[in-house]
């Protein structure tokens, strides 16, 4: 081994495929983490305040599948799934503009075939993204119903004498009442998803980031350069950048939202 | 008394309200579920049904075929047997070192005993991304690069598994309870053993869950490890066989659904146990 | 069984002092109470001398064995703990047969001393219960089975019965003490209710910010405590102090602030304290002392205003204005008063207690 300086970092940021895989990454957390939680919260707000224990459950559990299923074996799904040619999504897409009623909605779809899902830049980080979020909004509304449940139902009662209709209710009080626990869903989001690889990696097959790097995210990159690459100095000086990213990202999210988040209600 | 004004909740709009939630409820199962229907029915066609239009929507009966033809790209059974061992032998060296390792945190008083513990929370917040690199290089100067030992042994010292013990501990057994046993002449170990490790088998269920999940479904450690196709776990061979030249893809899909299928049996039963556990760190805040 | 002696004892956490230079001799077979209000230290000492925490100087001594390092288990001591700390997971039999298991008693012992503890405590149909499936009382029975099963050298009880309510707690109380009458085992009870204390102790020793203030039978810290302390602390209610200083340098009569004039303390012969050598003096009265009736010879009238009456039915405490403060006296004719009524107490001159008043040192 050989003191370098910092070239290995110089070598790093002069790179345009890291710079990519940065903006990759930054996109996919985005765009894969925000639906997660916007689903989620209502999802269980409904579960918890309309829904009998054994349903809550049974529902919840069923949204909680895919959680604990393989990320291999899930992204291998959804690479079948996205096909673009005979794939079942762009099939359903086809039979939907067929369907009575609701078929002008997917008028298009029959001309756009085929939809290539995973092999065209503008649409693969959307594919992966769709991908996230299926795979890990079950486990957040799990966090929200924990934290729905920990809300007094005296609570309630006490905002409907003061005239509160159901939007209110959720918005003024269990909302508020949450907020620890969208405090710390959103810091496992932001967290994970700044490590996104086997999501990305299986549905571009592990091939140097799919079309045009647009599925290459930092932590694929950093398995590119030191694994198949054989340059464990600039991986080094890549996995010591990403650490920043996500330090600096959590440190913004504690920052902005820490306050609030940590003092809680309970 | 005749001129009280409706309520904007009348039967009618509640009942709207109501079949509104539970059709978002219903269209929320079905995306979730879709997928796994759709591996499962894949695994049972041949490649051309699978690609043929409309969608096969029906159970086929290429299954035995495709069974074949899985143990022809890829030795299903031995993969399988590897994935067990290493998430068998991680899960209970996991949930016996990290039970030891919390009572000490939690019986004894020594010296820096907060600071090693502030320590080890705070090692659980470096990313596992960048712990990466460090695990590939001790793993390569240990000399055990392609080994199984490689995979369950660091999982055994886990941090968060200390961490989940200690604290259920600490709610779970009162300190009378180990001067109790103290004054009745009880050895550590023998406190161990016959007190602390009954009351605390809700939490070792728990840790149990959380590491089996996380090693059968592991896949970045396995990618950097192991090169010999022979010692490949599940998730490694599956994705080896995603891109060959002409997939067959029944038997891909027969593999896929194969390797989920142990977790899915295992939620079927343990579902309250499972979710419990994978969500424990956030529900206790 | 065992007798005990604590020498020098101390213990400090960090900087804390929590025990201080305590010296105690427990003969064989003696009940001593440990009493003294919380944080005083009573938990910690009998911690000490059960093995469970070290002592930072001083000496243990079990029948004139040092036993400082001993475990618990070698100083073959019990222990009922205050939360009961009966295992979970065990059945009575299990709990109470533990410690037999622990030192391999053969099967057939274990289940034949449990058996016989059992019908001593009247917990025969309870053997294969779990303590989660036990009343208080029941479980508190448990905890007490536990530790006399096995025929120990001492018996620690640290406040074993302020978990249960007030009733069970007086039968708890004679149980306890029956049992120690049939076993005679060496005891040390800890509890800060001094009824308790007073009920089933031998000899009582109190303790207040990790000194021992007193050592003796409930009669004498009764008649003779040693310090305002001591004496504010045992009889309920609480002995009434007044501050007075002599009247002149003859030293025959002390007066208070309001101008009372008290003759000066009779010698008692069993006194700890030379009024003479003090300015400040404190003046203690108990309660059940102080009668609502003219003052005879022996007596000293104690002149004051009635604030107001605090009937408890049997009795009524007269909450009288004395010197700018409020004293309580015990009525037990129940008279009928007026407040703000002028009240002449009087009280024998035997019942005055004296103290040095080292409140403004």
């Amino acid at each position: 081994m050989q003191f370098v300086g910092l070239q290995n970092y110089i070598t790093a940021l002069d790179d345009p495929w890291f710079w990519k895989s940065l903006y990759n990454t930054l996109w996919l957390a985005i765009v894969s983490g925000v639906p997660q939680h916007i689903l989620a919260i209502p999802t269980a707000y409904i579960l918890v305040a309309t829904l009998r224990p054994m349903l809550r459950h049974i529902i919840s559990a069923t949204l909680f599948i895919p959680f604990i299923t393989s990320t291999v074996a899930v992204s291998m799904i959804f690479y079948s799934i996205y096909s673009a040619n005979t794939g079942i999504l762009n099939q359903i897409l086809v039979g939907l503009a067929q369907v009575p009623i609701i078929g002008w909605l997917f008028s298009w779809a029959p001309d756009a075939m085929p939809i290539q899902w995973l092999t065209r830049s503008d649409l693969l980080k959307p594919a992966i993204s769709a991908v996230v979020i299926w795979k890990y909004t079950g486990f957040n509304i799990l966090v929200y119903s924990a934290g729905f449940m920990t809300v007094p139902n005296q609570l309630y009662d006490a905002a409907k004498v003061d005239g509160c209709n159901r939007f209110q209710l959720f918005w003024h009080i269990a909302l508020p009442m949450i907020r620890p626990f969208i405090f710390f869903a959103l810091t496992l989001t932001i967290i994970g998803n700044l490590q996104l690889f086997e999501e990305p990696f299986i549905l571009t097959t592990g091939d140097s980031g799919g079309i045009a790097q647009s599925g290459l995210t930092t932590t694929y990159y950093l398995y590119l350069v030191g694994w198949e690459w054989l340059e464990m100095g600039s991986a080094s000086a890549i996995s010591w950048i990403l650490f920043l990213l996500i330090a600096l990202a959590t440190a913004i999210h504690f920052f902005f939202n820490g306050k609030q988040g940590m003092e809680g209600h309970r | 008394m005749q001129n009280v004004k409706r309520s904007a909740h009348t039967p009618k709009t509640q009942t709207l309200a109501r079949l509104a939630k539970l059709n978002f409820l219903a269209f929320g199962i079905v995306i979730t579920i879709f997928p796994f229907v759709w591996v499962a029915l894949m695994g049972t066609h041949t490649r051309s049904e699978i690609f043929s239009s409309p969608p096969p929507f029906y159970i086929g009966d290429n299954f035995i075929d495709n069974y074949y033809k899985l143990l022809e790209i890829m030795p299903f059974w031995l993969v399988l047997w590897n994935s067990l061992f290493i998430s068998v032998m991680g899960t209970i060296g996991a949930v016996f070192f990290c039970s030891l390792c919390a009572y000490g945190f939690f019986a004894f008083e020594f010296r820096g005993k907060n600071i090693i513990f502030t320590l080890m929370i705070a090692s659980m917040m470096v990313p596992p991304a960048l712990l990466l690199i460090p695990f590939f290089l001790t793993v390569q100067f240990l000399g055990i690069l392609d080994t199984h030992f490689a995979l369950w042994f660091p999982a055994i010292a886990n941090a968060f598994g200390i961490f989940l013990v200690r604290q259920y501990m600490v709610t779970a057994i009162s300190k009378d309870l180990l001067d109790a046993a103290k004054v009745d002449g009880a050895s550590h170990l023998r406190i161990f053993l016959v007190i602390v490790l009954p009351l605390i088998k809700p939490v070792l269920a728990t840790l149990g869950i959380v590491m089996f999940i996380g090693l059968w479904n592991n896949f970045l450690s396995p990618l950097i490890v192991l090169s010999s196709p022979d010692k490949f776990v599940l998730t490694l061979a599956l994705r080896s066989v995603q891109s060959l030249g002409d997939s067959p893809w029944g038997a891909v899909m027969l593999g896929t659904f194969l390797s989920m299928l142990p977790l899915l049996i295992a939620f079927l039963f343990f579902s309250k146990q499972i979710m419990a556990g994978l969500t424990a760190g956030a529900v206790k805040g | 069984m065992a007798s005990l002696q604590l020498s020098n004892l101390s213990k400090s956490f960090n900087q804390t002092k929590v025990l201080e230079g305590l010296n105690l001799m427990v003969p064989e077979g003696e009940f001593i109470a440990l009493i003294g209000p919380s944080g005083c230290g009573k938990s910690t000492l009998l911690r000490i001398i059960a093995g469970l925490d070290e002592p930072t100087s001083g000496d243990v001594l079990l029948d004139g064995q040092w036993v400082n390092e001993l475990s618990p288990r070698e100083r073959k001591v019990a222990m009922v703990f205050q939360s009961y700390a009966l295992y979970p997971h065990m059945t009575v039999f299990e709990n109470i047969g533990f410690n037999l298991k622990i030192s391999k008693i053969p099967r057939q012992e274990i289940r034949q001393r449990v058996t016989q503890t059992a019908a001593i405590l009247d917990l025969e149909e309870l053997l294969e219960r779990k303590p989660s499936q036990l009343s208080g009382g029941q479980r508190q029975r448990v905890a007490m089975g536990r530790a006399i099963v096995r025929n120990p050298n001492l018996f620690l009880f640290d406040e074993p019965l302020s978990n249960l309510d007030a009733k069970l707690r007086v039968q708890m109380r004679d149980e306890i003490k029956k049992l120690h009458k049939a076993i005679k085992t060496t005891s040390i009870y800890v509890t800060h209710d001094q009824v308790e204390a007073m009920t089933l102790a031998d000899r009582i020793v109190i303790l207040n910010d990790g000194v021992i203030q007193q050592i003796g039978t409930p009669q004498q810290l009764y008649n003779t405590p040693v310090n305002p302390f001591v004496a504010g602390f045992i009889g309920s209610p609480s002995m009434n102090f007044l501050n007075g200083k002599w009247e002149d340098d003859h030293k025959t009569a002390i007066i208070l602030k309001d101008g009372t004039k008290l003759p000066a303390p009779v010698p008692k012969s069993n006194t700890h304290f030379d009024a003479s050598t003090q300015n400040d003096i404190l003046i203690g009265m108990r309660p059940e002392h102080l009668h609502l009736r003219p003052a005879m010879s022996e007596d000293i009238q104690v002149k004051g205003v009635l604030d107001h009456i605090e009937p408890t039915g049997a009795q009524n405490y007269l909450k009288v204005r004395v010197d700018g403060q409020i004293i309580t006296a015990t009525d037990l004719q129940q008279s009928q008063l007026q407040s703000q009524q002028p009240i002449e107490l009087a009280i024998a001159h035997k019942n005055l207690h004296f103290f040095a008043n080292t409140a403004h040192e």
